[in-house]
């Protein structure tokens, strides 16, 4: 896989091992196979090459371990010498994984014990921990079957908005993108009691919600944040100035009883201690008749200095400026810490989609940098503030412009909506920003942003979806047929709804018209009692479970709904529209023909956004980019809205090939990336403007284009202060080369804490170099990490080595990109390394397929799926490696249209 | 259920069972439910046991006791200091590990199975019972909730890895923890002032919610093959799980709630206050006997943020000397803080008897991480009479010895029948008393 297929380098990795072999094998002593048995269960697998370790390896363990691990009584019960060399049973891995374990933790051979060949040792580890690997892989190889799955917490949110046209909050739903496998895989989504209730809650909610949702009146509210503004600055001076004043008085009287003949000497004396002016009163006790600062209003001297001293020296200029700047009157400007950092709109009103509209201007003076606006709202009971999307100013003093966010507003949904300057989440990142221009000027850094008028209005008009939803779930008055008939041809409506086209049983439908009549019996009116029944729908087994009978070991081809189904959540996380549903059912979908214009179709659709998403996100693993708080002290520019926007850009660069049927290639190396102004911000592109993501042809010489170059996949390659070779280096190799190394061992010394302080990145390298245990992935993952050096910790492009020991921004050692693949070519420069990975297609489209197989069809993609996923990745090869002939290649193949 | 199991189930009250059954069978469980202190002649007081979890680890450095003092005579290391005044009441245990947990952000998926995640060829997760769930299911038949599971709001920054609470139950099916303070109180104490026969109508409802999708289960279930049905399987086991929780609803029906030892607490605590809060219902759930098993897996993300400390819990379980490593020994000092005074408040509640609560519970304070990538050595601090282990103690195992082998010890000596666990190969009788 990855480089060892290639040929030209293959003849490198073999020599490797004979040098080994020719150090080792002692007078053509070979054995094949510590147990008889392995070479029949190999056979039985067909994994075998993979999963077996190479005979060789024998030797170490004989010589090192068989003294005291063999025979039928050995040392702490571990036996080695009956251990097989293919792993094909749990039981065997476990064994072998407990040998690694050792190895790695360094505890084995002991001490007093002759110590193994270090090269000898490192090749052990490196293909045992590789077979072990396989062999996880093998042991989890379903065999082809799908295991029947429950909607994950993304589908079921956006299946609950086909069927009643709202959203709704589905946090209380365990996330299912955690486990490290793509949230499609049936097998790894569980269901218990405690979530059978949560899903009924939220039916429940769902249903109620889109009731209020069908019947909610649109109304309008408008903002102007200048009143509220100044008068809130204005008090606030006062009070500073007030604070001052009095603290003024109380000076005036410690100096006058300081005067006092009796105080002189001891004034005297205090004046000299007091390292600041301000501590001289703080001792005014020692002064006889000096009156207390309880008199003038204060708690106490310490609080007369702090509100009197320090906050009006830091404050009081600022918000007095405020009310000098030009626009005030008009308008609010918004500052980033103190005097006005926020201004509000509450948007109340039933579950729907409001428009929100900000009319704004940049100053003329603003740099680029501070011409973007957050919307979001506070998080109770913190006050804490949240960002819902970002956007660009481009209203300017003379010609303010209006922004417009239209927002899904759940029931649930924090309504008080407000719009600051973008800025990091971390309040002391502002508090710096502040203090840098306060030690300048004595006031605050010069305003940005003036908010002319906020309004909201909504809800809009509701979706069609609504509308049609609630007009069949009504129960008509006086339609001439008993109630209980007419409740059930609404809930049989439903339910086929609700079951993707199944037939349901009437005894369901029976039970639920007998919720309904129990409430009726209750006593609720009609139009209340018919909701009920109509939520536990929605937590019926039919709607949760993509359920396709089957039996053990055969597979049957999917009927038509079945596969439309299957195709409807694969591209669009939702359930079949009305005309693939039909296409399916009616027989149409059989026809190759019809059925790749479906796919087509379905891509160009809206709701493809769902697969360009969640495709991309679990396939790259960009949950890592929030596992750490970025320091955004040090790196301001990345904050909360840059960081989502460096996310997005993943997303857009997949859909716009998957929109353009662009060559997959392109996310190796390319002429363009998507940005919007933003994140073209980051990288320094000039002329983009606007929140909207498009292409943008590159200088020759960008470091942007293709997944290396882009902020998300290298900021997430950082622990948010420092770069992280190693992580790089390793995504590098699992999603772009197709060669995952094996995940990082538990309990081996973590290296960067062997001495006191942090050391460069290269000299850590040098360590893993020293131990086997670590040399054995090391030696692949490490330089290619180096060569991503030029990218600092949030992805930005850099000349020199910010993270080296005793650097600062502006001075450090030059950064050294230059390396090797491990058995492969050398790169001098990160260009000549991207370059050598442009030219690794074959492997990225395996692994991209890979990833597309287990999403696709939901179940792990083994070993027994080698031949599909050569299939697929050679007709996209003929096809330039267009991106969605791999998904028409996967959707024609008899995997994914069988059961 | 059938229709004429239902209606059984419906209009039996509890103490129509306890009656049907005999006296002498039922005598504590019915104690426990109207109170110990109003009986005359107080019975045995009841084991206890509490699991509190948090993920990340410790600082290994100063958090572990010298290996070298071992015995009755050793000094706590800084990171225990708070714990001083109750050295005599826990134990210290170093050397034990679980074989099978190689996910190092996983701190609380397998702390209390002690499972392997691959045990099942065809599936890439795998759990299976914990061992406060083995402990519920026999000491939660008397108790009006079998078992409290208790979470924060932050478990996966925190560390704790896939799950829902420490809980996993008897189907290695994760269970739904609470993660509210408040949300606890009202479990434990809100009365509910439904009349009687409201709340009966009410369960009667849930139950017909729960036939009802059992009549689509049916057509799901036609034709499935075998590995479909183990998932419908999950499906049906859950609405048998709620069946029986309505029928024990049912029983309790009649019987009020205990009144509440503690004030509601306020709204929207956050980590140190959180954990604080959590730990006086803990022990207010014990002492009013509303269960006898709890779980926590407590916040660390929070426990940080509410100590002022800037730094991701991630980011200081991999600590480096300096800021990392301080952050990292804050949250050990302030982590034993609150663990001593939950003892305080244990030992302060008497038994009829005349003993204290803590002589009854066995307390376990740990987490399946010792630090950064490290699974061995697991953190453990066992404290109170519970399980009637040796306490006062420093004792270190040989490494990588069954962190299940101590489950199961605190399981049997709680007089909970249990012949092995996770991956035990025995108990570790140096421990016990």
């Amino acid at each position: 896989m990855g480089f060892a297929t290639n040929p030209g380098w293959k003849g490198k990795t073999s020599v490797k091992i004979s040098t080994v072999i020719a150090g080792l094998i002692c007078a053509g002593i070979l054995l094949v196979a510590l147990a008889g048995t392995a070479t029949a269960a190999g056979a039985a697998t067909g994994d075998s090459a993979r999963t077996t370790l190479p005979a060789i390896h024998r030797r170490l363990l004989e010589a090192h371990c068989f003294k005291c691990h063999a025979g039928a009584d050995p040392e702490a019960s571990v036996r080695l010498d009956d251990l097989r060399l293919t792993i094909d049973d749990v039981e065997t891995a476990e064994r072998w994984q407990k040998v690694l374990s050792t190895l790695n933790s360094g505890e084995m051979p002991p001490a007093e014990e002759p110590r193994p060949d270090a090269l000898a040792k490192t090749e052990l580890l490196d293909d045992l921990s590789r077979a072990l690997q396989a062999a996880r892989r093998a042991l989890a190889d379903t065999g082809g079957a799908i295991t029947m799955r429950r909607l994950n917490r993304r589908e079921y949110a956006r299946t609950i908005r086909s069927l009643v046209g709202i959203d709704i909050d589905v946090s209380q739903l365990p996330d299912d993108d955690g486990i490290g496998a793509f949230d499609t895989i049936g097998s790894a989504l569980f269901m218990s009691s405690d979530q059978f209730e949560t899903y009924l809650a939220l039916g429940r909610r769902a249903i109620d919600d889109a009731f209020a949702a069908a019947g909610g009146r649109s109304r309008s509210v408008h903002v102007e944040p200048e009143t509220d503004a100044i008068a809130a600055v204005e008090k606030a001076a006062a009070v500073y100035r007030d604070d001052h004043e009095r603290y003024l008085r109380w000076k005036a009287a410690v100096d006058a009883a300081a005067a006092l003949p009796e105080n002189v000497e001891t004034a005297a004396r205090l004046r000299a201690d007091a390292k600041w002016e301000p501590l001289f009163y703080h001792e005014h006790a020692q002064l006889e008749t000096a009156p207390p600062p309880t008199d003038f209003g204060f708690k106490d001297a310490a609080d007369a200095i702090f509100r009197g001293s320090t906050q009006y020296d830091q404050h009081h200029r600022y918000h007095a400026d405020y009310l000098s700047w030009p626009a005030r009157q008009t308008g609010a400007y918004l500052t980033i810490y103190k005097v006005r950092t926020l201004v509000g709109i509450a948007a109340f009103g039933p579950p729907g989609t409001y428009m929100l509209r900000v009319r704004a201007a940049a100053v003329d003076a603003a740099p680029a940098n501070r011409r973007f606006i957050e919307v979001g709202y506070l998080q109770q009971p913190t006050n804490t503030f949240r960002p819902l999307s970002s956007h660009e100013v481009r209203g300017t003093m003379a010609e303010p412009a209006v922004i417009e966010v239209p927002l899904s507003l759940t029931s649930t949904s924090n309504r008080r909506l407000c719009v600051r300057e973008r800025q990091p989440l971390n309040p002391g990142a502002s508090y710096e920003a502040w203090r840098a221009a306060w030690d300048k000027t004595g006031s605050g850094p010069e305003p940005a942003i003036w908010i002319d008028w906020l309004e909201v209005q909504g809800p809009l008009p509701p979706a069609a979806e609504v509308v049609d939803f609630v007009r069949n779930a009504t129960i008509a008055q006086a339609s001439g047929r008993a109630e209980a008939d007419v409740a059930r041809d609404v809930l049989a409506a439903f339910v086929r709804r609700a079951l993707r086209g199944a037939e349901p049983e009437p005894g369901f439908i029976d039970s639920l018209v007998g919720l309904y009549e129990n409430q009726r019996a209750a006593g609720m009116r009609p139009d209340l009692a018919i909701r009920e029944p109509l939520a536990v729908v929605l937590a019926s087994p039919g709607f949760l479970y993509l359920a396709e009978p089957g039996r053990d070991r055969t597979s049957r081809p999917l009927d038509g709904r079945e596969l439309a189904v299957r195709l409807a959540y694969f591209l669009w996380s939702s359930p079949p529209d009305d005309r693939l549903l039909e296409l399916g059912r009616l027989g149409g979908l059989d026809h190759p023909d019809v059925l790749a214009r479906e796919v087509d179709r379905l891509l160009d659709d809206p709701r493809a956004m769902a697969f360009c998403t969640a495709f991309p996100h679990q396939w790259l693993k960009l949950d890592r980019l929030d596992f750490f708080t970025f320091n955004t002290k040090k790196y301001r520019g990345f904050d909360e809205s840059m960081k989502d926007a460096a996310r997005r850009e993943v997303y857009e660069t997949f859909a716009y090939l998957i929109h353009t049927n662009g060559s997959l290639s392109r996310l190796l190396s390319s002429d363009t990336a998507i940005v919007n102004s933003l994140l073209a911000l980051h990288y320094g592109l000039d002329g983009v403007d606007g929140d909207g993501f498009r292409p943008v042809t590159l200088a020759t010489d960008s470091p942007r284009g293709g997944l290396v170059g882009m902020a998300a996949v290298l900021a997430m390659g950082s622990d948010g202060e420092r770069t992280n070779p190693i992580v790089r280096g390793t995504w590098v190799l699992d999603k772009l080369l197709d060669d995952p190394p094996p995940p990082a061992p538990p309990n081996v010394p973590q290296i960067s804490r062997l001495d006191g302080q942090p050391l460069g990145s290269r000299e850590r390298f040098a360590l893993h170099r020293t131990e086997p245990q670590c040399l054995q992935c090391h030696r692949r993952i490490d330089p290619i990490g180096f060569g991503l050096e030029n990218f600092d910790a949030v992805g930005r492009w850099r000349e020199i080595d910010t993270d080296a020991p005793g650097a600062t921004a502006e001075s450090g050692p030059p950064v050294d990109a230059s390396g090797a693949f491990f058995g492969g070519p050398a790169f001098a420069s990160f260009a000549e390394l991207r370059a050598i990975l442009a030219t690794q297609k074959e492997p990225f489209a395996r692994g991209f397929t890979k990833a597309l197989v287990e999403y696709a069809l939901g179940r792990p993609c083994g070993f027994s799926d080698e031949q599909l996923v050569d299939e697929i990745v050679t007709a996209a090869a003929a096809d330039g490696y267009e991106t969605r002939s791999f998904i028409h290649a996967l959707v024609k193949s008899p995997q994914f249209r069988s059961k | 259920m059938n229709q004429l199991e239902s209606a059984l189930f419906r209009h039996t009250s509890r103490r129509q069972f306890l009656k049907a059954a005999g006296t002498c069978v039922a005598l504590p469980a019915f104690e426990s439910a109207v109170g110990r202190a109003a009986s005359a002649s107080p019975a045995a007081p009841p084991k206890r046991m509490i699991f509190l979890g948090f993920g990340w680890g410790v600082t290994s450095e100063t958090w572990f006791p010298d290996r070298n003092q071992v015995g009755r005579v050793y000094d706590l290391p800084a990171g225990l200091a708070p714990l001083a005044r109750h050295k005599d009441q826990f134990t210290v245990i170093q050397g034990l590990s679980n074989k099978f947990s190689i996910g190092a952000h996983a701190g609380s998926t397998f702390w209390l199975t002690s499972a392997n995640q691959f045990a099942e060829p065809g599936q890439a997760f795998h759990n299976s019972v914990s061992v406060d769930q083995v402990a519920a299911a026999q000491f939660g038949t008397t108790t009006r909730y079998p078992s409290l599971q208790l979470t924060a709001a932050d478990a996966w920054e925190s560390g704790h890895g896939p799950g829902l609470s420490l809980a996993w139950d008897q189907h290695g099916k994760p269970v739904a923890g609470i993660d509210s303070p408040t949300a606890v109180f009202h479990r434990l104490f809100s009365a509910d002032d439904t009349p009687l026969e409201a709340r009966r109508a009410a369960i009667a409802g849930r139950r017909s919610v729960l036939d009802a999708v059992r009549e689509d289960a049916r057509r799901v279930g036609r034709g499935l093959s075998r590995a479909d049905a183990r998932k419908l399987d999950e499906y049906l086991e859950g609405l048998r799980d709620i069946e029986t929780r309505l029928a024990k609803e049912e029983q309790w029906l009649d019987v009020p709630k205990a009144k509440p030892p503690l004030d509601e607490p306020e709204g929207g605590l956050v980590g140190r206050a959180e954990v604080e809060a959590m730990y006086a219902l803990i022990v207010a759930a014990l002492q009013t006997d509303a269960t006898r098993v709890v779980t926590y897996r407590q916040p660390v993300a929070r426990l940080l943020s509410s100590l002022d400390l800037k730094i991701a819990p991630h980011d200081m379980s991999h600590y480096t000397p300096g800021e990392r490593m301080e952050a990292s020994q804050k949250r050990d000092l302030f982590q034993s803080q609150l663990l001593a005074g939950l003892l305080d408040r244990l030992a302060a509640v008497r038994e009829p008897d005349g003993s204290s609560l803590l002589d009854h519970t066995c307390v376990v304070f740990g987490s399946n991480i010792r630090t950064i990538h490290y699974l061995d050595n697991c953190p453990t601090i066992v404290a109170g009479g519970g399980a009637g282990i040796r306490l006062g103690e420093h004792l270190v195992f040989p490494d990588k010895t069954p962190l299940a082998n101590l489950w199961l010890t605190l399981l049997q000596g709680s007089g909970v029948q249990s012949d092995s666990h996770g991956d035990s190969t025995g108990i570790l009788p140096e421990i016990m008393a």
